[in-house]
């Protein structure tokens, strides 16, 4: 923008109220210190470099680290980018101390190597399956009964006599069952026939009750 | 004998227990229906010995009124 424009703009400018202007100066001579001061050493307000690096454990931290820096290295001061390069050359240090716990690590690993423990060995220290049952079964007797005792609500034991007497009876009931319906399905066909014949019976009686009253007629006369 | 016993585990026992308490039910339900039948075939056996002897009068009476038609002043 030229003098000349500015100049022409600003008289385009609607006058400002004096005491708006006033009012802004007091605001600014009250309150100094947020008013930036911009001849004073600009790069200290709008940088503010650590005094310490901070500690850097892990290498995707100081990747992104030395991103953000080098994004930043243009606007940063010849002091400010030699503390830099000075932190950055402190890092090989920090990561040579990685590589040391490593191959003080695989070294244990290579020397000691873990006992490779068999599949039966690992087993052995876990109870066998019929371990499992004979513990849950030889607890069931001390209650006695064949019906023994309720471990949860969804399930119990029974000893296996009792368990094949109770499906033995549960097939005799079963045939039971089978066997009335038939002859259930038979005895619905008797009374059937049965209500067919008193039908026939009522009509017979009502016949000869008419017959006989014919007779009566006939004698009456 | 208990240490030659041999212990099953049923599963599912809440269910088992329901479904025997159902036919518990089922088994109070055709009792009472077998209860109803017995009654039923009572009456009938009532209704028809009377009936039968209802039969066996008329026979009686008819034999009477057959042997008064068919011979008079015997």
């Amino acid at each position: 923008m030229g003098l000349f424009n500015f100049f022409k703009k600003k008289e385009e400018y609607p006058k400002l109220d004096e005491e708006n202007d006033f009012s802004s100066l007091d605001l600014n001579l009250k309150n100094p210190e947020s008013s930036p001061v911009l001849d004073e050493e600009p790069q200290e307000n709008y940088f503010s470099i650590p005094s310490e690096e901070p500690e850097l454990h892990e290498e995707s931290n100081i990747s992104t680290h030395m991103e953000d820096s080098d994004l930043s290295l243009n606007e940063l001061s010849d002091e400010e980018v030699e503390q830099l390069e000075h932190s950055v050359e402190e890092l090989p240090e920090i990561d040579k101390k990685l590589p040391e716990e490593n191959h003080a690590l695989e070294t244990k690993s290579l020397e000691e190597p873990e006992p490779e423990e068999d599949a039966d060995d690992l087993l052995s220290g876990l109870p066998s399956f019929e371990d499992e049952i004979q513990t849950e079964y030889m607890e069931a007797p001390k209650y006695g009964s064949d019906f023994l005792r309720k471990e949860t609500q969804d399930s119990f034991f029974v000893s296996k006599k009792t368990y094949s007497d109770m499906i033995s009876n549960l097939k005799n009931i079963q045939n039971t069952l089978q066997s009335q319906n038939t002859n259930t399905t038979k005895y619905s066909t008797i009374l059937t026939r049965s209500s067919k014949a008193m039908s026939k019976g009522v009509t017979d009686l009502e016949n000869l009750q008419n017959k006989f009253m014919e007779i009566e007629s006939k004698l009456s006369r | 004998m208990a240490t030659n016993q041999t212990f099953i585990k049923l599963e599912e026992y809440k269910e088992i227990l329901d479904i025997v308490d159902l036919c518990k039910a089922k088994l109070s339900d055709v009792n009472s229906t077998l209860n109803q039948i017995d009654s039923i075939r009572s009456e009938e056996a009532k209704e028809l010995s009377a009936w039968r002897d209802n039969v066996k009068e008329i026979e009686s009476k008819i034999s009477s009124i057959d042997k008064n038609l068919f011979n008079p002043e015997e």
